[in-house]
């Protein structure tokens, strides 16, 4: 008997620390019924010790619970990322303050991700001053997910020690930009004649070959989705679309502008240029600071433009960041993610709090060596907020605002929206098509085009259209 | 009066009590698996009919929201690239056997006839196992690098032949995976091979050279029947992995240059990741699952009627 009472206990341990393993964390932690305590996780802190933001978080964290003495801030360094962010959603592993960017929303609220911040938008007055075509992107069934941070267009690195070797720079040492996709293609191969680097990157996986060559073919001329007779069409085999294909094949071909390695997203890209590798690129401001922490080429070697004129005009796409908040968030969670973002400055009125910390983060973006001064697409459009950040960012600008300013100015350019449905998978089918063009050299554009079109049409429009 | 009197009824009254004595005798070994069966359940059973049950299922995140049928069946065997995913993943498995099956025998082979360094040697072999197989794939990224810097484009130059596209051909691409495949998996395989090969009786090799045997000889008539119930049992477990490859095609080239290296579970990791539609996933999982199951029936099929001959 005693030998079936220990064999019991022995299996009734195994399994209690067996299931003990198995019980999901939660960050509702602190927020049971019966204490007042909420402990609130914001995703994206600084993981490396050495980060030069980390003590701004940590002070804005102690000063924060120091005010809100009910809540407790939970420092997690989960960053979006597509491989890892279904995994953490599903255990309930997501911080409760997530960061994405502007391609991801709509799937993420398909998905139940995303907690509804409707009311808490309209109580803190978020609603009425973030631009609206940007809530637009962070909003479904006229329910707000997510709270735009950031926007920007699209427009083109300039590496200025690549362009000042190959001699593409003017007497007062400003870069001689690209105006139309033309000039691009010639300037690309100049570089790589001149120098033996790049001309221009172009990425082909992860869906932004298809995200980056909507700007292309837009501006020959080209569209991708198109309602007609109330039935939605793939237009993108149209004699545009096929031209637009045709230039970037005969820039990888013809003009030998682009880089060798094809199979490669805009991380490859960001360590070309941050290695004086490549001349130009596809970016934006947003991907700037991130380029110069990793690999530290300094913030006086980028110049940006806006994009180039194709025979249609000049088109760039809107991108940029939201903040979005976990689905097993409570109110209180919620309420207390307001009052963060309020208190790190992220508010339509700022406080004297909120003033002090916008200040903190600018100067210590200064002292990183960040790019400090260029700015596209406001997020608020209450010209009183506006201004008063505009303010803090003329006091601490630290680069040479001649060589941003085709960019800030964005002349003659149109911001189109995505595609209306399944942009995704639309780029997806498009990034196999430009791999295509970019690794064969006999591939057929007009060919790759009909195919691609035909099946989007029968994969994904033919079912809405039913 | 309202009881229900059988014989039927009899049977299991009679049996219960069997049952319950047998797991009382027994009580310590029932217990003893418990901890097991649970693992097993929550780790193995669970997630294998779950994803069996959301195959059928509209989904939203992991959630089955709506049962509809075969549909996601359907949109995936009628998505466009479907059929060339289900080539290209035969195409690996039919490059694996070409260049992946014969090496470890022969690794092995020549191991287990080494009288120095054998240590050393089977160490070595196994060595590219260890590495993950994420950071293997990317340092073979490197080495198949288009450009002047890739390794092998290197030494092309100092051989003086022109640079090779490597995996941006869509005709190498696939090969050129699964020798990377091969190099990271052929050192565990080569390890059992020799465990098998320290079981074959030295005295048949001793009776074999008495009679005038030749190495190829003694390999052909001797070493290759005896470890051949190894080899057979090898070859499905290869074309199972083989079949479900998965990373090596997601870092070196994310199934491209226009998906000519795309597979089965990278088209199902797609679904679940980049596009959350779990259904979909699972459907195509589903699908793997069936093809790998009829493979191993025909395999097994074959092999007993061989066996029987």
């Amino acid at each position: 008997m005693k030998k079936v009472i220990s064999i019991s206990l022995l299996c009734i341990m195994l399994m209690s620390v067996f299931l003990t393993g198995c019980v999901p964390k939660s960050t509702n932690e602190g927020s049971t019924s019966g204490s007042k305590k909420i402990t609130l996780a914001v995703g994206n802190w600084p993981s490396d010790p050495k980060d030069q933001n980390l003590p701004k978080m940590n002070k804005f964290k102690e000063e924060f619970e120091k005010k809100y003495k009910d809540i407790t801030i939970k420092a997690d360094t989960y960053g979006y990322d597509t491989n890892t962010f279904v995994p953490k959603a599903e255990s309930g592993q997501l911080p409760n303050l997530f960061v994405t960017w502007f391609t991801e929303p709509q799937k993420i609220i398909d998905a139940g991700y995303a907690a509804d911040i409707t009311e808490y938008m309209n109580k803190y007055g978020f609603d009425k001053a973030l631009n609206p075509d940007m809530l637009k992107i962070c909003s479904k069934d006229n329910k707000i997910y997510g709270i735009p941070t950031g926007g920007y267009y699209v427009g083109i690195w300039i590496n200025m020690n690549i362009f000042k070797k190959a001699g593409l720079v003017d007497s007062n040492g400003l870069p001689k930009y690209p105006k139309t996709y033309d000039e691009l293609a010639q300037d690309a191969q100049l570089i790589r004649e001149k120098t033996g680097k790049s001309g221009f990157f172009f990425p082909t996986t992860n869906n932004q070959g298809g995200w980056l060559f909507l700007n292309i073919a837009w501006s020959y001329g080209a569209d991708f989705e198109q309602e007609v007779d109330g039935k939605w069409k793939a237009v993108f085999n149209s004699p545009e679309a096929v031209e637009a294909l045709q230039y970037l094949k005969d820039l990888k071909w013809k003009y030998n502008g682009l880089q060798s390695n094809i199979l490669t997203d805009v991380n490859e890209m960001f360590k070309l240029f941050g290695t004086d590798q490549v001349g130009m690129s596809f970016g934006s401001k947003d991907w700037v600071n991130g380029t110069i922490d990793k690999y530290k080429i300094s913030k006086d070697n980028f110049a940006v433009c806006s994009l180039p004129a194709g025979p249609k005009g000049r088109f760039s796409q809107m991108g940029g960041g939201l903040n979005m908040i976990s689905k097993n968030s409570t109110p209180e969670q919620i309420d207390a993610a307001f009052k963060w973002l309020e208190f790190t400055g992220f508010s339509p009125k700022l406080s004297e709090d909120g003033l002090n910390n916008m200040e903190t983060s600018y100067k210590n973006d200064k002292e990183k060596g960040h790019a400090v001064g260029p700015y596209v697409l406001p997020v608020w459009v209450n010209k009183e907020r506006s201004d008063a950040e505009q303010k803090v960012r003329d006091k601490y600008t630290n680069v040479d605002m001649k060589l941003w300013e085709d960019y800030m100015k964005n002349e003659g350019v149109t911001i189109k929206p995505e595609p209306s449905y399944n942009c995704q998978e639309l780029y997806k089918r498009l990034d196999s098509v430009v791999q295509a063009v970019l690794t064969n050299k006999n591939s057929d554009p007009k060919d790759l085009l009909n195919k691609a079109a035909a099946d989007f049409q029968r994969d994904y429009l033919d079912k809405i259209n039913k | 009066m309202n009881l229900p009197i059988s014989d039927g009824g009899l049977i299991p009254k009679r049996r219960k009590p069997l049952l319950l004595i047998s797991i009382r005798n027994n009580i310590s070994s029932w217990l003893l698996i418990v901890p097991s069966l649970i693992f097993f359940i929550v780790f193995n059973w669970q997630p294998l009919v779950s994803g069996v049950v959301l195959s059928f299922f509209e989904t939203k995140g992991y959630n089955a929201v709506k049962f509809i049928g075969l549909q996601n069946y359907r949109d995936v065997i009628s998505d466009s690239i479907f059929r060339q995913t289900i080539t290209n993943t035969f195409i690996y498995v039919g490059w694996s056997l070409i260049i992946g099956f014969l090496v470890p025998i022969i690794i092995a082979v020549i191991i287990d006839e080494m009288r120095h360094l054998k240590s050393f040697f089977r160490f070595s072999v196994y060595f590219p196992g260890m590495v993950p197989a994420v950071a293997g794939a990317m340092l073979w990224t490197y080495v198949f690098d288009p450009g002047q810097g890739g390794l092998l484009n290197m030494l092309f130059k100092h051989l003086g032949l022109a640079n090779s596209q490597w995996l941006q051909n869509a005709h190498l691409t696939i090969p050129l995976i699964v020798i990377t495949m091969t190099w990271r998996g052929f050192g565990g395989t080569s390890l059992i091979y020799m465990a098998s090969l320290q079981g074959v009786n030295p005295e048949l090799y001793e009776a074999a050279s008495i009679d005038g045997a030749g190495i190829w000889s003694k390999i052909k008539n001797i070493t290759i029947p005896s470890i051949m119930p190894v080899i057979k049992i090898l070859l499905i477990l290869q074309i199972m992995g083989v079949f479900r490859v998965m990373q090596e095609p997601l870092t070196m080239t994310e199934g491209g240059p226009n998906n000519a290296s795309m597979t089965l579970m990278l088209s199902s990791y797609f679904y679940a990741f980049r596009y959350i539609q779990a259904g979909r996933s699972m459907a195509v999982c589903v699908i793997t699952f069936i093809i790998l199951l009829i493979l191993t029936m025909i395999y097994f099929k074959f092999n007993k009627s061989n066996d029987e001959e």
